[in-house]
């Protein structure tokens, strides 16, 4: 092998006149600001990220149609469960139209109404119930209920309580004993042990709704995150940008941008659930569903963070999109985790669940609104997540750090944990 | 000036770059030639902080580099690296921003940059709605973005027509006369003896040499070519000289102990002599023998 020790070349030619562009002299540029470095420059990125994101005509519709479908869907079913139901029952005599009246009067619901049609005769009756005109036909005398394929079961059973009724006071007359005394004494109280509180029902479509909610937020924002990531390894601009700044300060920035952008989309769909049920009037609780639904966008902003960290960790490793369905495979498990935490839980597992880091974006809002929840629980369980969040973020600085210079293979995380800095 | 002393850099149990040094003084071009997998671009990577260097050093004006001093060195990757559906000028000024400049002076730079090399009208546009030209020169501008007080290039040639290799040529000549210190990697012989000051070979992870164009072509060997009157088919036979070509009526010879009036003595002795000329190795020459060596060496 030749090694040559040349002649130092001393520096040529003084700076020629200054033409201005390209090739302005070096010392002209300025100081970059010392501690910009380290600490604020993630802001720059994540402000470009928001900013991009913002601008995009697809994320603004997108936006826009997500609001209008809740809207829009919320309002169908507050109006279709809303209107009061009509239960038609056709008779033909006078004795069979006072049992339908006092059955009438019998009704607690108050979305029910029964609505007695006196017809001809009991053909006619019969003919109605076929037809469909009426739910149910009394025929003979009062003494018989008709149905066309089954009889209505509320209508038939308000029925049979005013039939007995008359029965009790007919046989009471004709033992001698007033009906008032035989029915001496205090009905069954009722008493809600949660009053005031949201129905057990109502808490198990708000948890799947924001299971829902959650699942298809991390997995649309997430995504979105890996390939801009990959992108930026694909084209290599990764490697200028790695030139410049810090790359921990690259991934800080591209996370938070894209919590933000995610959170206000949870927050625009919650705020749409929430102000559709207001107008709509319909019987919830609204104070404990707004909380719910401040504490599921604060929940979903921290764990997003786990999230988007988790996903640019797999565009990292990728180095096609095609490897992105292999690198994502933690983080789409750890998604699919909360839908049966919506779906399922409740009791002591929905409350062990509250405390688990990803499945308590669900598990915990739930809990409030169910008002199971104690204060200080849902800021112990944020607590929780938040330390979650970080040790996702600095566990896939790592991964991103070391992978994205490798663009040879797709990497699998422990190949990327064995390269060197 | 940046000066690259003894690094090291392993993957797994392969040495890439190994105990390499080199200095890019101020004002000087610097060409980084080696074949593909030689160690140019993980050297790049090292000297820019992409990648730690597990021994060595690199120092800038005479000291340990620090990150500050490594945004101050405007780089092209190899393979291009920009945004390839954003604005030119947005993106530009993106990196401008990250260098550490404000938005309206980033902002700035990259219209007078994009102004500079002809690309002021198109400032807007997307940089894939660009011919591949075009697009070359708004990675240069990235580069320059920073107002760099150094230049490290990978590959800034490769893929450019005649007209755009000459355009490179002197944006990168205009800032080396600026002072500026500019190490570029290239496959282009021709062209980096054209413009560098000097050369740095790269073989299998090692300098194998560096030097000035004149001082690596002195190192080639000197043959020498002779046409005679009737066939040089005897030289095969003589033990002074190693024929490395024949032809009907030429070869070209390696003198070993005979001086050119050795072997003109015998070869008028044998008949007529009709050309003697010194062949001087070119560059490539020099290159190809050189990473010969140094991958028979490793």
């Amino acid at each position: 092998m030749v090694q040559l020790q040349p002649e130092r070349v001393e520096p040529i030619d003084p700076p020629a006149t200054d033409r201005g562009g390209p090739t302005d002299p070096p010392d002209h540029r300025p100081e970059p600001p010392e501690g910009q470095a380290a600490s604020g420059i993630w802001r720059i990125v994540a402000g470009r990220e928001i900013s991009l994101k913002v601008r995009d005509k697809g994320f603004a519709f997108s936006l826009l149609l997500t609001v209008v479908c809740i809207g829009l869907s919320l309002g169908a079913a507050v109006f279709f469960s809303g209107g009061k139901e009509t239960v038609t029952v056709a008779t033909s005599s006078a004795t069979a139209e006072a049992l339908a009246e006092r059955a009438g009067e019998l009704v607690t619901d108050d979305d029910l109404v029964l609505e007695v049609e006196v017809l001809a005769d009991d053909a006619a009756v019969e003919a109605a119930v076929e037809r469909g005109d009426a739910r149910v036909g009394l025929v003979d005398d009062g003494t018989e209920i008709v149905g066309r394929g089954s009889t209505d079961s509320v209508a038939a059973g308000l029925l049979q309580q005013a039939h007995a009724e008359s029965l009790l006071a007919a046989n009471a007359a004709a033992a001698g004993a007033d009906l008032a005394d035989l029915q001496q004494g205090e009905p069954l109280d009722t008493r809600e042990l949660r009053d005031g509180q949201v129905g057990d029902g109502t808490v198990r479509v708000a948890a799947i709704a924001l299971a829902g909610a959650f699942y298809l937020c991390a997995l649309m924002f997430g995504a979105l995150v890996a390939q801009s990531v990959l992108e930026e390894k694909q084209n290599r601009i990764v490697e200028i940008v790695a030139s410049l700044i810090p790359l921990r300060s690259l991934l800080l920035g591209k996370i938070v941008g894209s919590a933000v952008v995610a959170s206000i989309q949870v927050a625009a769909m919650a705020a749409a659930a929430v102000s559709v049920l207001a107008v709509s009037g319909a019987p919830v609780a609204l104070p404990q569903l707004g909380l719910t639904g401040v504490w599921f966008a604060l929940f979903f902003a921290v764990g997003y963070l786990a999230v988007a960290a988790l996903w640019a960790m797999a565009g990292a490793l990728a180095t096609r999109q095609e490897d992105l369905q292999h690198t994502a495979t933690p983080v789409s498990v750890l998604l699919v985790i909360v839908i049966p935490v919506g779906l399922f839980l409740s009791g002591n597992l929905l409350t062990a669940a509250s405390y688990v880091p990803i499945a308590n974006v669900v598990a915990m809002p739930t809990r409030v609104l169910s008002g199971e929840a104690l204060w200080w629980e849902p800021l112990l369980s944020l607590a929780v997540l938040a330390a979650f969040s970080f040790a996702c973020i600095r566990f896939a600085a790592r991964i991103y750090r070391r992978s994205l210079m490798q663009t040879r293979q797709r990497l699998t995380v422990r190949d990327a944990l064995q390269i060197a800095d | 000036m940046l000066e690259i002393k003894n690094v090291v850099r392993r993957y797994g149990d392969r040495v890439v770059v190994d105990d390499v040094s080199f200095d890019v003084p101020v004002g000087e071009m610097v060409g980084f030639v080696g074949g593909n997998g030689a160690g140019k671009t993980t050297t790049m990577r090292l000297v820019l902080g992409l990648l730690a260097a597990h021994g060595g050093e690199v120092h800038w004006d005479g000291r340990p580099i620090t990150a500050d001093d490594r945004r101050r060195i405007g780089y092209m990757p190899e393979e291009r690296g920009l945004y390839p559906k954003q604005p030119i000028a947005d993106q530009l000024t993106f990196l401008g921003r990250l260098a550490g400049a404000d938005k309206r002076s980033a902002r700035d730079r990259a219209l007078e940059l994009l102004e500079g090399l002809g690309l002021g009208e198109r400032s807007g546009d997307a940089l894939e709605s660009l011919s591949l030209g075009n697009q070359q020169r708004v990675q240069v501008a990235a580069a320059l973005m920073n107002r760099p007080a150094a230049l490290v290039l990978d590959e800034p040639f490769s893929g450019l027509d005649p007209r755009a290799v000459d355009a490179m040529s002197e944006l990168l000549r205009a800032n080396a006369r600026r002072g500026v210190p500019i190490l570029f990697s290239s496959h282009q012989l021709d062209l980096v003896e054209r413009l560098c000051d000097r050369l740095v070979i790269l073989a299998d992870g090692r300098v194998a040499a560096t030097g000035t164009p004149a001082e690596l072509r002195a190192t080639g060997e000197v043959r020498h070519r002779i046409r005679l009157g009737g066939s040089p088919e005897w030289l095969r036979a003589r033990p002074e000289v190693d024929v490395l070509d024949l032809a009907d009526d030429s070869a070209l010879l390696r003198l070993r102990s005979w001086t050119t009036d050795d072997l003109l003595g015998e070869a008028t002795r044998r008949g007529s002599v009709r050309e003697l000329v010194e062949v001087r190795p070119t560059l490539s020459d020099v290159y190809r023998e050189m990473t010969t060596d140094g991958a028979a060496a490793a």
